[in-house]
């Protein structure tokens, strides 16, 4: 009697390709998304804002932001500004790891999450300046869910900076394809903020 | 030479380009769809340099095996639907947030399953075959249960849209059509496969499409009208008869347990009989935040109705008018149950009291300790 039995031969490894890389390119897609669609309805509400005229009577003007608020550009700009610095050095740091160098790519890193903390500090403080409640008005309530919503982008990168920075610290020097993916979220939410203050800060 | 996820990906960029396009040449108003699409762009241009680069995130060209043994999935487009159900269901209705989870929980079993049974072993049909053993027990049931819903539903439509007669008409028709299809396939029971999977496929398509159009023409007017009227909602409390509350009266009671009165308009006077007590009484004493069961009986010539006055309802606004709740018209002999629920006490200013619709002074007190 035969009692053996067949065995299959173990199925093939899976081995992805830049996994990191993929998901934050997808994350960077939802991000984008998210933030597109909440910009168009901005922009729908804004465009179906009833007119008034302007403090001088001079034109006629879309009744969106109510009269009241005073958005601070100097903050606002200030920001803009940070986000490039926060690109350059997040590229800075794909270039140290590229070049084996974790010193510099900790430093580089160590400097995003400066302008990250930066950037965080300047939302708190456009919101303080404006002193405005999420109640008061749809203009409001949208400006919060708006510019809340980038800061929590803005916090996601955060973690993503100290999580690369934990590792590059820790040695992973040959760590390319999280600070390459850590890079490509920065620039991501740098160009979806630069939407953002076309829209909500400068154009208003 | 082109990954898949690079084609998808082109595609949609350039599918959304010429969206933008043809949106700027049609609309006036581009705030949102042009503002969405510009942003849907550059999503689909990251992400088809994304899959350039990676190579759709796989290790086609080095392991050949993997791509062998793996098969395209449809579960990561349904884990995404079911991503954006409940990211809509936070802000639209909690239905399809609801429905989201389903989708997402169910999208990922599915998915993970796959993937495992991908791995099983090297040999592609012991694959699918272990896929098959753990994943259709749980399937089959669900998708036979989803497809009654859907069937259920459809016909539900078409029922509310046809005009009653033909409706009856219509359920002769299709049980009939269920009845031969069931015989067919009784007596021929090696009829081919296709034969039969194809009039499966007929009576689903016909009940769908059928069920479709109606949802879409919606329902018939008197329906349309009692929604609007909303004569099913509420209880017309009149002395003259009404048309939808008063239809098909019951006048006879089966059960009696728990009742605390039996009011009674006897000879133009209204009284009420309470357990324990031998004479007729003029007030009842209920118990507050309690459903408490009275009966009417009518005992004298005539159609009447008992009606509950419930005080005012709070609000602010003084003229609003007292909340009632009332029996059907009852024909002499006939009776019918009332149940109070009363959630506040009575006092000089909140009064509560059972009358006889048409003839206010008739009336019995209502005691709310």
């Amino acid at each position: 009697m035969n009692t053996s039995a067949t065995a299959l031969g173990s199925g093939p490894k899976v081995v992805m390709r830049r996994p990191t890389l993929v998901l934050s390119g997808l994350l960077s897609a939802v991000s984008a998304m998210l933030m597109g669609s909440m910009l168009a309805i901005w922009l729908d509400f804004r465009s179906k804002a009833p007119l008034r005229e302007s403090s001088d009577g001079s034109m006629m003007l879309r009744d969106w932001l109510p009269e009241n608020i005073k958005i601070p550009e100097v903050a606002t700009n200030t920001m803009m500004m940070t986000f490039v610095i926060t690109c350059v050095m997040a590229q800075w740091a794909v270039y140290s790891s590229r070049r084996n160098d974790p010193k510099h790519t900790s430093l580089a890193l160590g400097v995003v999450l400066l302008t990250e903390i930066a950037l965080i500090n300047a939302q708190v403080a456009v919101y303080l300046q404006m002193d405005i409640a999420v109640r008061d008005g749809s203009y409001m309530m949208m400006f919060y869910a708006v510019t809340a919503t980038m800061l929590t982008m803005i916090v996601i990168c955060m973690g993503f900076t100290l999580l690369a920075l934990f590792r590059s610290i820790g040695g992973r020097a040959g760590d390319r394809d999280l600070v390459s993916a850590h890079a490509l979220y920065c620039y991501a939410i740098a160009v979806i903020f630069a939407a953002v203050w076309f829209v909500v800060y400068v154009q208003k | 030479m082109f990954s898949t996820g690079f084609k998808y990906f082109f595609g949609v960029t350039v599918l959304s380009v010429v969206a933008l396009v043809m949106s700027v040449a049609l609309f006036k108003n581009l705030a949102l769809i042009g503002v969405a699409i510009t942003f849907l762009i550059a999503a689909g241009a990251l992400l088809t340099g994304l899959a350039i680069i990676t190579s759709d995130g796989t290790t086609r060209d080095a392991n050949v095996q993997t791509s062998d043994m793996t098969t395209q999935s449809l579960w990561p487009l349904v884990t995404g639907i079911g991503t954006v159900f409940l990211a809509l269901g936070l802000v639209t209705s909690s239905i399809v947030f609801f429905g989201g989870v389903v989708v997402l929980l169910a999208a990922l079993s599915e998915w993970m399953i796959q993937a495992w049974s991908e791995r099983a072993s090297s040999d592609a049909s012991h694959n699918a075959e272990a896929r098959k053993r753990l994943l259709n027990p749980i399937e089959f049931p669900v998708l036979a249960a989803l497809g009654l819903g859907v069937v259920i539903f459809a016909f539900s439509r078409i029922m509310l849209t046809v005009d009653k007669s033909t409706g009856a008409v219509l359920f002769i028709v299709v049980g009939t059509l269920v009845l031969v299809a069931g015989t067919l396939f009784a007596i021929k029971p090696n009829m081919k496969r296709s034969v039969g999977a194809a009039i499966c496929a007929l009576g689903a398509i016909g009940i769908i499409a059928g069920g479709v159009a109606s949802a879409v023409s919606g329902e018939r007017e008197e329906l349309v009208l009692a929604a609007e009227e909303g004569h099913f909602t509420h209880k017309e409390c009149g002395p003259e008869e009404s048309k939808y509350f008063d239809k098909l009266k019951e006048e006879t009671l089966s059960l009696r347990s728990a009742v605390s009165a039996t009011i009674i308009y006897q000879d133009g006077e209204l009284i009420a009989n309470i357990q324990g007590l031998n004479k007729p009484q003029k007030s009842i004493t209920v118990p507050r935040s309690n459903a408490t069961n009275i009966i009417f009986r009518n005992a004298t010539e005539g159609e009447f109705r008992l009606v509950v006055d419930l005080g005012k309802p709070k609000t602010e606004d003084k003229d609003s008018h007292h909340d009632v709740d009332c029996t059907q018209l009852i024909e002499t002999g006939g009776e019918q149950s009332l149940t109070l629920n009363i959630p506040k006490s009575s006092s000089a200013d909140n009064s509560y009291k059972l009358f006889i619709a048409g003839a206010e002074d008739k009336q019995i007190e209502v005691v709310v300790p």
